[in-house]
């Protein structure tokens, strides 16, 4: 749901949300060959599109000191809020710094930071969602229930509230995001795991005598990877506009370190004076980035999921 | 209704009191481990040089007292209904600020929330109705622009264009109380329009695929098959079916309603419930923040009750279990 409302529909914010949840019963099917895998989503125009500008933008970022053009720390002088131009393609900030090399820099921050926030989400959901699944009981009633609580604060108040605790950073922003939005994912991994301990592979296996850990490891988390995948390509498009979010509101990356949430931040108090760049093209950049993981996301919960496919 | 109804829903109510505990015992502990209270954030660093004053203003908001004490003091105001009065706000009474801005924010999104169905069930018909056509390939592609389109960023657009640029529309809503009838409207062109979006593309896109599982099975065909009028076919037997699950959708976006916009009421200077939180977290306002997110809180978890009911009760093969 894109909750929180801030921006978007976070991925599973609830594990039943009908839209942006991966599907159930995907895994109890036989695991889907590869390669029918990869040319259904390469049958999917939107999604390779959209897997061609993730791999545009993550390249532009690895590259920031070949094509920064400008160092983006640069103060430079008279050249306070210039229109795009030959010299500055993007224009120039409030002071003096060339844009297009904040915004790729600001690319390099905002992309590792989502990521980062996403590697948390995952370990965590996965982990707790795992473990109440297979175990059920009291574990399961424990989570569910506090799942219950965070999932009733509104993202965004509980982001700000964490926020305020530490002083705001890069490191504090990937951390706050990470543990307060992965009771989606945790649920999502336990509706799996218990719909699958009870099939007859499962069933197998203890009979053998395998110990719950291999059972968990070795026999249920392949069977839940492919949802694991698309629920992180999901999150990657939330987690950045959620940093985006907060930096927005002077709560997450700090100036003079660029990421395009507080680019925007900086570029608003211009805007009266009609510096129209310094809104539009960090904007458009996450815009841009949200789009793809979402057209990725997307195209690789049909690919893997037959049943789904072009709905 | 179904059988064991009553008895679910009693089951279910009841479990919303450890749940609601929880939830204040988790925004207790948070917003007292931030680092500053109420009386630094107010009075800034000339009141380091007065500790003598720190103290005294620190005794009569009870802030003295260690954290249990002050929890439980919290808790059985709550329970003779009393949040307490707001330390910044004019220190007026937090359940009356609640209140006033709940009202902005309900109508605020509930416009939205209307607007987007309004605008989503149709578009989301004729999509599947014609599938993989022009229109429906635009559909799609517009419904993930909408969905990826930051609001906030819209929300700068819109204002620098409409009101900035052209003059159209007042960019901040503070004007908004004194304003007659029909100019109070146009307060609310571009909240709406930038909170509305969204939900179109959200609902739009599960209105599809909602449209298409009903269209795909056999008792829409059998319909056909009889010689039934194709407009019948579609509304008076798909229809009605496809919007089943528009129930639980629209219930999963209440939350939201109810907890505001943050960043949009932030930006339009909106008064309502979001930024009341937003303001009262900066100012360290504990009655605030604790009021704002056990009503917001308790409001969600409500409404996800009455959700499953709604659901169980026009789906009639839904039971009420768990």
């Amino acid at each position: 749901m894109r909750d929180e409302g801030i921006v978007g529909v976070a991925p599973a914010r609830r594990a039943d949300d009908p839209v942006l949840a991966a599907p159930t019963g995907l895994a109890a099917a036989p695991a889907p060959r590869r390669w029918a895998v990869a040319r259904r989503f390469a049958r999917n125009k939107l999604a390779v599109a959209g897997l061609l500008t993730i791999v545009v933008l993550y390249s532009a970022a690895l590259a920031e000191p070949l094509i920064g053009r400008y160092p983006y720390d640069e103060i430079g002088f008279g050249l306070r809020d210039k229109p795009p131009s030959a010299d500055h393609w993007l224009g120039t900030d409030r002071q003096s710094r060339d844009v297009w090399a904040r915004l790729v820099k600001g690319g390099q921050v905002s992309l590792a930071a989502g990521f980062a926030a996403v590697v948390i989400i995952m370990t965590i959901g996965v982990t707790l969602g795992g473990l109440a699944g297979f175990f059920g009981g009291w574990v399961d009633a424990l989570l569910m229930r506090f799942t219950d609580i965070l999932l009733a604060i509104p993202l965004i108040l509980l982001l700000i509230t964490a926020a305020s605790l530490f002083q705001p950073s890069l490191r504090t922003t990937i951390v706050v995001i990470g543990l307060s939005s992965w009771p989606g994912a945790a649920r999502l991994v336990r509706g799996q795991f218990l719909a699958l301990k009870g099939q007859e592979f499962v069933t197998a296996a203890r009979a053998i005598g395998a110990p719950p850990g291999r059972i968990m490891l070795r026999h249920l988390l392949p069977n839940t990877l492919a949802i694991i995948i698309v629920e992180a390509t999901l999150w990657l498009s939330y987690a950045i506009l959620l940093e985006a979010s907060l930096s927005y509101l002077g709560l997450g990356v700090q100036i003079p370190t660029p990421s395009w949430g507080n680019m925007l931040q900086d570029g608003q108090r211009e805007l009266l004076a009609g510096a129209w760049w310094l809104t539009l093209f960090p904007g458009m950049a996450i815009f841009l980035t949200v789009l793809a993981f979402n057209l990725v996301g997307d195209g690789l919960r049909d690919a893997l999921d037959p049943r789904h496919r072009r709905r | 209704m179904p059988p064991g109804t009553t008895a679910y829903l009693v089951r279910r109510v009841l479990l919303l009191v450890p749940l609601l505990l929880g939830l204040s015992l988790i925004m207790f502990g948070l917003i007292h481990a931030a680092p500053g209270d109420p009386v630094t954030a107010r009075l800034g660093p000339q009141a380091a040089a007065n500790p003598e004053f720190l103290t005294q203003a620190r005794k009569n908001l009870g802030l003295d007292q260690p954290l249990p004490v002050q929890y439980v003091r919290w808790l059985g105001d709550l329970l003779q209904g009393d949040l307490g009065n707001a330390y910044t706000f004019n220190n007026v009474p937090v359940l009356d600020l609640i209140q006033s801005r709940f009202w902005g924010t309900v109508q605020l999104q509930g416009v939205s929330l209307l607007l987007g169905l309004l605008i989503a069930i149709p578009v989301g018909i004729v999509s599947a109705t014609r599938q993989y056509s022009t229109t429906d390939n635009l559909v799609t592609v517009g419904s993930f622009i909408g969905l990826a389109l930051p609001n906030f960023w819209l929300a700068l657009l819109l204002q620098i264009w409409l009101s900035v640029e052209l003059g159209w529309l007042p960019t901040v809503s503070t004007g908004q109380a004194r304003a007659g009838f029909p100019e109070r409207l146009e307060y609310f062109v571009m909240p709406v329009i930038v909170l509305a979006l969204p939900n179109i593309a959200y609902f739009a896109r599960f209105m599809r695929s909602s449209m298409l599982e009903v269209i795909g099975q056999d008792y829409v065909t059998v319909a056909r098959a009889k010689g039934l009028e194709p407009r019948a076919v579609l509304y008076r037997h798909a229809l009605r079916n496809a919007l089943i699950p528009m129930v639980t959708v629209v219930g999963l976006q209440l939350p939201r309603v109810l907890s505001g916009a943050v960043i949009i009421e932030q930006i339009f200077a909106w008064p309502g419930l979001g930024r009341l939180a937003y303001d009262a977290i900066g100012q360290r306002d504990y009655p605030v923040i604790l009021g704002v997110t056990m009503v917001t809180g308790a409001a969600v978890m409500v409404v996800n009750v009455l959700t499953d009911l709604a659901y169980a009760l026009v789906d009639p093969r839904v039971g009420v279990q768990g």
